[in-house]
């Protein structure tokens, strides 16, 4: 069982670190469309097609087909979240000797998690309220393109520097903790309608009677079941999936097949 | 097994799309009823100057039968100087830049971004990019409505594209280097 879950993990690691190191600008050009389009509608000008628009569409069009997989696999600022928290894990267990994989309580999470939806909404008010240009220099992923694009910020991005670093001290604390929590982009995917085949469905009737596992290692300790009204906080990270002892969990309709039979 | 939430989301997601599309269409229409407005108060200004030339031209062609009558005697009188048409090419000849194509290079978001600039008859005619091995491509293709705004504008001194500033600010940097190099000294 260890071993299957080493393997998914290796696997996907080596993929985020792919995109990572080929696109690691995917997000930030994918938000940028989202954000043309309220620019003009703030200018009250047409919408336009342009060139972010293209990754944008190509992104949601996708997240609908196929689920979140882009964020569990490909955005570079997951992946930079993914490597912070599996190394505060690794050190926690080398040197304080902790197991378990640390994080927030279910409760508090889904409190979190509104935040991204929050956040969405002050950047689109501050973009019709004309205020956005004067938050240049505060996003942390402005920022974090530059030094992926080996360029140093200079003084004008004080802010974004500083809340980029407190951003990467929260992706210690808990698993996708900038995706779950503030990422607007993320806070669009979520919205997104995931085609129910694309969903990880659950086979409950082979499940043993508290077992559990698959919600505690859940970043976003979601109750794994298809469609839910939390169903769209999934980044397909497929961690439940090779967790589940008896693989009761897959992507799409093969396990209400299976209960039929 | 009914996909409750999907359904919702699928169809918040039409409206949004559907709205974006239907103010589209709103834009547009607004768009041509003002340029309608905008020819027709152009047409009825133009129709007016014609009747004014009009009267004019025939008050003026009355005024000199009058004077015709009145002063057929004395024809000859002081023919003024007209002699202002020598000393003015010179300047336009040279020009401010010499014509031909320059490359002019510019920092971007991720390194130096290159462009080749051609001029003629002292215009700019022609911007391409040669290199923006840092610039992503979605931005950098974004970045390039400057060159248009350039090349219509005839002057770097346009807009930056919002979402592609450091970029487009690096394409602006680029032709401005190019016609430094293409002054005339």
């Amino acid at each position: 069982m260890k071993k299957r879950q080493r393997k998914a993990r290796l696997i996907r690691a080596g993929i985020q670190l792919a995109f990572f190191l080929a696109a690691p600008a995917l997000f930030s050009t994918a938000f940028a469309g989202v954000k043309s389009v309220f620019l003009s509608l703030a200018a009250h000008e047409p919408v336009g097609w342009n060139a972010f628009l293209d990754v944008t569409a190509a992104l949601l069009i996708l997240t609908c087909l196929f689920g979140r997989h882009f964020c569990g696999y490909a955005c570079a600022f997951g992946t930079l979240g993914d490597a912070l928290y599996e190394g505060t894990l690794w050190v926690r267990q080398k040197i304080f000797h902790k197991k378990k994989r640390h994080g927030y309580s279910e409760k508090t999470i889904r409190l979190l998690q509104k935040g991204k939806y929050l956040l969405l909404l002050f950047l689109i008010a501050s973009i019709f309220t004309g205020w956005y240009p004067k938050l240049q220099g505060m996003s942390p992923w402005d920022v974090f393109s530059m030094l992926t694009a080996g360029k140093l910020p200079n003084t004008s991005y004080k802010i974004g520097v500083f809340l980029l670093i407190v951003l990467m001290i929260g992706m210690c604390t808990q698993e996708r903790f900038f995706c779950q929590f503030l990422c607007p982009m993320g806070a669009v995917f979520a919205l997104m309608p995931i085609l129910p085949g694309a969903l990880f469905q659950r086979n409950r009737s082979k499940c043993p009677p508290k077992c559990g596992a698959c919600k505690m290692r859940c970043p976003a300790h979601l109750d794994i079941d298809g469609d839910t009204p939390f169903s769209g906080e999934c980044i397909c990270c497929h961690a439940c999936r090779v967790t589940c002892p008896r693989k009761n969990i897959q992507i799409g309709p093969n396990v209400q097949e299976a209960s039929k039979e | 097994m009914n996909h409750k939430n999907f359904y919702l989301r699928a169809a918040s997601l039409l409206v949004i799309l559907a709205a974006i599309a239907g103010y589209n269409l709103i834009q547009k229409e607004q768009a041509q009823t003002q340029e309608l407005a905008e020819l027709t108060k152009k047409v009825t200004m133009l129709e007016s100057q014609q009747t004014e030339l009009l009267t004019a031209m025939q008050q003026a062609a009355d005024k000199k039968k009058e004077q015709a009558s009145e002063k057929e005697d004395d024809t000859k009188s002081a023919q003024s100087d007209v002699d202002e048409e020598t000393e003015e090419d010179s300047s336009a000849q040279e020009g401010l830049y010499v014509d031909g194509t320059y490359t002019g290079e510019g920092t971007g978001f991720g390194g130096t971004i290159q462009v080749e600039l051609t001029l003629k008859n002292q215009e700019m005619t022609d911007i391409q990019i040669i290199s923006a091995s840092g610039e992503d491509s979605a931005y950098l293709s974004q970045a390039q409505g400057v060159i248009d705004a350039i090349l219509t504008g005839q002057t770097t001194a346009v807009d930056t594209v919002s979402g592609a500033t450091f970029s487009s600010t690096g394409i602006i940097q680029a032709v401005n280097d190019a016609l430094g190099k293409a002054e005339n000294s």
